[in-house]
């Protein structure tokens, strides 16, 4: 069996912030392969955002081992580190934009990063909102945009470096129904194209959507199950 | 570079929402930039103003004059009087190497007449080196003596600026004749106005002068009273010395080790004393300055690390997005350099028209002429980069050392 795309092995995180520690994460084993589609549910507090978190390389395991693609997170240095970020699409539950920049601008951020030139960065940008539906606000903030096209434009965001994971923690949560299912068709589109998909999700009927679904409970994942559409 | 662009707008954008203590930070450096500069501008045109005056007499010259011999020699007794004459002294320009001009000067009081006007003064008989020794530099119209002076026994006179007014009224003296004991002189040149703060016998504008020789035929005089000398080099000038002493003594019969048979006033001596004072003088305004300026620094990275702060969470996202530190790190240093530049820039501006009002003023002949040169602009401008890279520093570190999933929570 070839190796999985991300693979990890007795992940533990712990919070140890004022009084006593809380363990976000808690002997996590979890393989997922290239090209899947996953959801990742659990009440909240669960850790699945944590979960995510490593899975994006924003955050280390206290214990365990993630390696992403046969690299083994931890050992790398920053700059390999900050490359393997850019590997990966992260879509945040607080959409996480910049106010004071247009949509444009804050779709092509990760490439002011990633050394493409202004011009190419621009492009890129707008390409990446037309795909997401959002052609004809490219100059508008944040604050002028609903939330659900604030959460397509930072899916844009996630996408413009073209990456082969996407991550999504709760994308539908701040949105209403409709906007909501818009956001997921987007994903699933992204999907099929070939991406890599996680999305964290209390919403059973969105899960329900999913190929895999992972369960969690106090840091733990407590069921795994396929599903069939 | 990555982003100059935005990372400029960033901060423009952090500064209009913290207008009063970008202000105020800014105004710090200003201040501090301005405290540097103008200190030593003035500080600067001082000491300028000090070694001109200084320099009125000659620069790094050595007057001597023969004394009494305080040692014994060859059966001789101690006390005995030197008498070196015009030609002992001109033999010294062979004998003593590293000797750059050598003059002799014979002095008397006398009387010169032009027309009913009679007036006493300090006159000099010098050879031709004198005028370049002695910084007595001709009006344009008119020369100092000149070896074909000398070598013609000529009569003719090289007058101080106050005593040529004193003489010949507004007229112009160059061209005209005086009476020097019965004998018509005509007058070469007139001494261009100069800042003189030391003289021996008189000053320079009230003397006249006219070539050794001449003198030594008016007066039947061949014993001069002193001599002027430079060496090539400062630094020899005391091996001069030495030597000019050994070879006067072969001449005249003394021990030549006796320096006391000599006066002596070397004005190198108290020109580095003088030039020692104001570097330390320089030194402690300056050094005023950069505290000032290093404050200045404070209120600054003070800004900077309100500004990461404030900007914690958009760091995080950088840095999720795939920012390196290291970017992070140069956005913030280079938003501190842009900063420090800025307010460095104004306080430069400040203190260039600062100076250069001032150096216009009536005070100038009391203050000097303040200015700005250039090794100091240059050093205020390496010394805005230190502080600006040191205001820098931690700010940028911290921001690079954000980690990201802590950061967004914020
Ligand atoms: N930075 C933190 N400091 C302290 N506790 C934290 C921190 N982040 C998460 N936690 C705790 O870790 C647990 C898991 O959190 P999280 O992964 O956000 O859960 P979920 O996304 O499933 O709601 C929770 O109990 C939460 O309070
Ligand atoms: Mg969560």
């Amino acid at each position: 069996m070839p190796e999985p795309l991300l693979a990890l092995r007795g992940v533990s995180k712990v919070y140890a912030r004022d009084g006593a520690p809380v363990r976000a994460l808690d002997g996590v084993d979890l393989d997922i392969a290239a090209g899947e589609y996953v959801a990742l549910t659990g009440a909240s507090g669960s850790g699945k955002s944590t979960l995510l978190h490593i899975l994006g390389c924003l955050d280390r395991p206290d214990q365990g081992s993630y390696r992403f693609a046969g690299t083994e997170i931890a050992s790398l240095r920053p700059d390999a580190l900050a490359r393997q970020r850019r590997a990966v699409g992260f879509v945040f539950q607080a959409f996480h934009l910049l106010p004071r920049l247009s949509a444009v601008d804050n779709v092509a951020l990760p490439l002011r990063y990633s050394g493409v030139a202004p011009a190419v960065r621009r492009a890129r940008a707008v390409e990446v909102l037309r795909r997401v539906g959002l052609g004809d606000r490219l100059e508008h903030r944040p604050g002028e945009l609903s939330g659900g096209q604030q959460q397509r434009v930072a899916v844009a965001r996630a996408l413009v470096g073209a990456p082969s994971l996407l991550l999504c923690d709760e994308p539908t949560g701040n949105l209403d129904s409709r906007s909501g299912v818009e956001v997921i068709e987007l994903l699933e589109e992204l999907w099929r194209e070939g991406c890599t998909l996680i999305v964290v999700t209390h919403d059973p009927g969105l899960a329900a959507r999913a190929r895999r679904r992972v369960s969690m409970r106090d840091g733990r994942v407590v069921g795994v199950a396929e599903q069939e559409r | 570079m990555a982003g100059l662009r935005e990372s400029l707008a960033e901060l423009g954008h952090e500064l209009r929402q913290q207008r009063l203590r970008a202000l105020l930070s800014l105004s710090g450096v200003a201040w501090g930039t301005l405290s540097i500069l103008l200190l030593l501008a003035f500080s600067v045109g001082f000491a300028e103003l000090f070694a001109r005056r200084q320099q009125g007499l000659g620069t790094g010259i050595a007057i001597a004059w023969p004394s009494r011999t305080t040692k014994a020699w060859q059966g001789l007794p101690p006390g005995r009087r030197i008498r070196p004459t015009h030609d002992d002294i001109r033999a010294l320009a062979l004998a003593v190497p590293g000797l750059e001009a050598l003059s002799a000067e014979f002095v008397a009081g006398e009387r010169l007449q032009v027309g009913a006007r009679v007036l006493r003064v300090e006159l000099s008989g010098v050879d031709p080196e004198f005028g370049r020794l002695r910084q007595l530099e001709p009006r344009p119209g008119g020369r100092f003596l000149n070896a074909a002076d000398q070598d013609g026994r000529r009569r003719v006179v090289f007058l101080g600026d106050d005593l040529a007014r004193s003489l010949f009224g507004a007229d112009e003296p160059v061209g005209r004749t005086l009476l020097l004991r019965e004998a018509p002189f005509t007058v070469v040149g007139v001494l261009r106005t100069k800042e003189q703060d030391s003289d021996y016998g008189a000053l320079d504008e009230d003397r006249a002068f006219v070539p050794a020789a001449t003198f030594a035929d008016v007066y039947g005089t061949r014993l001069v009273n002193n001599f002027v000398y430079r060496a090539a080099d400062p630094a020899r000038q005391e091996a001069c010395t030495d030597r000019i002493v050994q070879a006067l003594a072969a001449r005249l019969r003394f021990d030549p080790t006796d320096r006391g048979a000599l006066g002596l006033w070397d004005t190198t001596e108290e020109q580095r004393m003088v030039a020692t004072i104001f570097l330390a003088f320089h030194v402690v305004l300056g050094m005023a300055g950069v505290f000032t300026l290093l404050a200045g620094g404070v209120g600054i990275a003070n800004l900077m690390f309100l500004l990461v702060r404030r900007r914690t969470s958009e760091i995080g996202l950088k840095l999720a997005v795939g920012a390196r530190p290291a970017q992070v790190r140069r956005e913030v240093l280079v938003q501190t350099l842009v900063l420090v530049g800025a307010g460095g820039t104004a306080g430069a501006v400040l203190a260039a028209g600062a100076v250069a009002l001032a150096r216009s003023g009536p005070w100038i002949a009391e203050t000097g002429v303040p200015r700005i040169p250039t090794a100091l602009g240059a050093g205020a401008a390496l010394l805005l980069l230190a502080v600006g890279v040191l205001a820098g520093w931690f700010p940028a570190r911290r921001a690079a050392g954000l980690d990201p999933a802590e950061a967004l929570r914020e």
